[in-house]
This record gives C-alpha cells, sequence and structure tokens, in this order.
C-alpha cells in the first residue's frame, strides 16, 4: 500500500525541529500541524512500506505490530484529510 | 468546517518558533522592477524621472532567481513573496511560481491586479500559485489616475473577478493616500462585495533611490485624527503596553532585490549582502547586519525608550530606516500619529 501513495501535488509543507506544518491551498489555505510519528512518516513516504517500518522501529524504538498498526492508522488519517493521493 | 481560531494558531505558533530559531519564514524577492502603472508612492524608485533602478547588469538573470529561490526555500522559506515593480510583467513569473511550489513552499504574488485577464488567470493558477494580494489604491478611475498615472480601476477590478473564478486565495491591500482617505467604507464595501479579504495600511515612505515625493500621498495628522475617531477608528489604534520595538527583521523575515542583495526585509533596504557573491544560507546567518538586528535589545532604541509615546507608537524600524537612515531611530509620521492616538486614549479603552 505503502509505496503506492504520494503527497498530494502543490501542498506547502516546511520542518522545523522535527515539527512539520503542512497548508492546502487549494482547501482555502486548511492548515495541519504533524506530530513527530506523523512528521518522520510524512518526510519518508516516497520509500516502500517495509523500509518505512524497519525505520520506524529504529528511530522510535518501538515493536514492528504496534508500530505497523500506528503507520496505517497515520496513513489512512492523512488521506481522509485530503494530503495523499494516489500514485 | 476549518476552525480559523485552531489554523491562525498553528501559523502563528509556527511563525514564533521561525523568529527565535531565525529561519526566513517569510522572504520576498523582487523579480522585476517593470511595472504598467507609475505610482507616485512606490518605494522602489521615483517612476516619474527614470524607467529604472538598476543598470541591466547587475539585475538577476532568471537562471540566478531559480537559484535564489532554491537557497531561500532549503533555508526555511515558507512563504515566498513575488514581488516588483509588477511581476505579471516579468516573461518569467510562471516558472518562478512552479519553482516556488517544486520547494514545497507557498507561491505568494504581490501585484496590483490590472494585467490579470483570463488567460494569465489560467496561468497562474496551473502554475500553482497559492496566494494572491494586491494593491487597491482607490474606489474610482480618477483616484487612480491620480495616484497610479494610469486609469486601471476597473482592470483591477477585472482582474480580480478572473482570480475568483480558479477560486484562488485573494487578499486586497488598500494604500490609503490623501486622495481616497475619504473612501475607505466604499473601498472596503466592494471588496466585501466581491468575497475579497482586505487590509489596509497608511504607510507611505521614502524611497531606495532616496527621493521622497512619495511622502507627498501620505495622509497629514489631521486626515489621520479623522480615520481614528471615524467608524474604522480600532484599524487605526494600536497599543504596545509592552514597549516592544523588535520586529521580524532577520528573524523571520528577509528579503532579495532585484539585483541580488539581501535585506532583512523589503521594507529595510539595507544590503546584510549579494547573492551573486555568496550563497544565501550564508549571508542568512553569518552576515554581521543580521547578527546586529537579531541581537538588539530595546535599550538600543534611545529615543524610544525615553519616548512618553511609545505605548501607542507603531513603529517599524524599516520604515523608520528608509525615511531617516537611522534604523534605530523616530520617524516624524510614526511619532506624530502615536500622539494623536495618545490623545484619543479614552476611546479606545477596551480595544485591544
Amino acid at each position: 500500500m505503502m509505496n503506492k501513495l504520494k503527497r498530494k501535488d502543490n501542498l506547502t509543507w516546511k520542518e522545523i525541529e522535527n515539527q512539520i506544518v503542512i497548508i492546502d491551498a487549494l482547501t482555502h489555505q486548511r492548515v495541519h500541524k504533524l506530530n513527530s510519528t506523523a512528521s518522520f512518516i510524512w518526510k519518508n513516504i516516497d520509500i516502500p512500506r517495509e523500509d518505512l517500518l524497519a525505520k520506524m522501529e529504529i528511530e522510535f524504538e518501538g515493536d514492528h505490530s504496534p508500530m505497523s498498526s500506528d503507520l496505517d492508522i497515520c496513513l489512512e488519517q492523512l488521506m481522509s484529510l485530503g494530503l495523499l493521493s494516489e500514485r | 468546517m476549518k476552525d480559523n481560531i485552531n489554523q491562525s494558531r498553528i501559523l502563528s505558533d509556527f511563525s514564533e518558533l521561525a523568529f527565535h530559531k531565525n529561519i526566513p519564514m517569510h522572504t520576498t524577492l523582487e523579480i522585476t522592477h517593470g511595472c504598467n502603472f507609475s505610482c507616485k508612492h512606490c518605494y522602489n524608485f521615483d517612476r516619474t524621472q527614470k524607467k529604472s533602478f538598476y543598470d541591466e547588469s547587475e539585475i538577476l538573470s532568471k537562471d540566478e532567481i531559480l537559484n535564489a529561490i532554491d537557497q531561500v526555500c532549503e533555508a526555511g522559506g515558507m512563504f515566498i513573496n513575488l514581488s516588483g515593480g509588477e511581476p505579471l510583467t516579468s516573461p518569467y513569473i510562471y516558472d518562478y511560481i512552479k519553482r516556488v511550489k517544486f520547494n514545497n513552499s507557498m507561491a505568494r504574488l504581490k501585484t496590483n491586479f490590472s494585467l490579470i485577464n483570463p488567460e494569465r488567470a489560467s496561468l497562474l493558477y496551473h502554475a500553482g500559485i497559492d496566494q494572491v494580494e494586491g494593491s487597491i489604491y482607490g474606489i474610482d478611475e480618477k483616484t487612480y489616475e491620480i495616484f497610479t498615472s494610469k486609469k486601471n480601476f476597473k482592470n483591477s477590478i477585472d482582474g480580480i473577478l478572473e482570480l475568483k473564478k480558479f477560486n484562488i486565495d485573494i487578499t486586497a491591500n488598500i494604500i490609503i493616500h490623501k486622495y481616497n482617505y475619504k473612501d475607505l467604507d466604499k473601498m472596503i464595501t466592494l471588496l466585501t462585495s466581491l468575497d475579497v479579504g482586505y487590509e489596509f495600511s497608511d504607510e507611505i515612505t521614502s524611497r531606495y533611490d532616496k527621493s521622497d515625493s512619495s511622502c507627498d500621498m501620505q495622509i497629514n495628522d489631521q486626515e489621520f485624527e479623522e480615520l481614528l475617531l471615524g467608524s474604522r477608528g480600532e484599524a487605526f489604534w494600536y497599543n504596545n503596553k509592552e514597549k516592544s520595538l523588535q520586529c521580524s527583521c532577520a528573524k523571520n523575515v528577509c528579503a532579495i532585490a532585484l539585483n541580488g542583495d539581501v535585506y532583512p526585509c523589503i521594507g529595510a533596504p539595507i544590503k546584510a549582502g549579494n547573492i551573486k557573491e555568496d550563497n544565501f544560507k550564508k549571508i542568512w546567518e553569518e552576515s554581521d547586519l543580521f547578527n546586529e538586528i537579531r541581537g538588539i535589545k530595546s535599550a538600543n532604541f534611545k529615543e524610544c525608550m525615553k519616548c512618553d509615546y511609545i505605548e501607542n507608537c507603531s513603529r517599524s524600524s524599516g520604515t523608520t530606516y528608509i525615511n531617516t537612515g537611522d534604523y534605530y531611530g523616530c520617524d516624524e509620521q510614526t511619532l506624530s500619529q502615536a500622539k494623536i492616538r495618545n490623545k484619543h486614549k479614552s476611546k479606545f479603552k477596551n480595544a485591544k
């Protein structure tokens, strides 16, 4: 699933000190602030799912199964906010 | 539905973080000095006297501007204001917008609206423009002609309407001057009827070329007082009880002039370096000027600290610098307005 998703075109996003803020101009400047886990996923969204999970396990020192669940929840939320699209 | 308060708080918190971390979050790039107007108040140079401010050889090339966009965005530039002159006179404006978007930043156009026709509105939309901020100078052709030397009121309003067809986010910046200040309500009514957000400013300064006939357009003290006591009075009120004097210059704001000079703000044309000679990051991080500005303390503003009107003063270091040559000094018109506010402070005791 992972590598079928990409960031939606034309979003504005910047990171300061592990905080990512995204502005979606096409939805009248809707603003989103990501927590550190979502920020990590957002930055690495282009890599294959299993590679991302491995990176998450190292970054957050977590186990595979709960991390996989966190990843799916995060992706679902990002999708529901209209920030991701299918490749 | 969008939670505007929460959305606004996210951005203001992020902007404050950028302020404390010295990240050039809001950066203005001059991409041309060409303009179809000859505004009397223009801060670039006296357009009634000459056609350009820089020699052709000094002006940044298209590739240099694209490179500057990359460097600013890499340094954390989130809101990139493409300014002029009138940026739509540049044949490369759409390339610049696309480059800003390629860098995941927000492309904002500073325009006078008048050149936006159906074709240009479509090109802006498809290039990925995020926001258009345009100046409005009056409510009729007569006022436009006095102030901009061109009858472009209708063209400007038509430009707004073309942008709206593409649902592009627009803010109109009403420039208040002595020939339109009585029409403020009419201008606001018009913009509201077009469903366009607005801001207004009565700040008109001397120019980069040191000429100051632009200031002939300023409202005088009596006219300011009329505005302060009028129906929009609260917008002209200013409360600075914290006696805060440091602005965002060189903290989370920056500007690059058409010749590559890097300034702490587009309103404060003090050269910190030039991107033809050094990369932007080096200038931003290492410039003596920028580091001096970042280290400013209230005590540096000697005149302000002993001024009785500081609590009502809307002082801007850029305006003060360009009008007086002293970044830490006192601008006469700003002081006059602070005195007028102070005189009427009882009327605004519940204002923020």
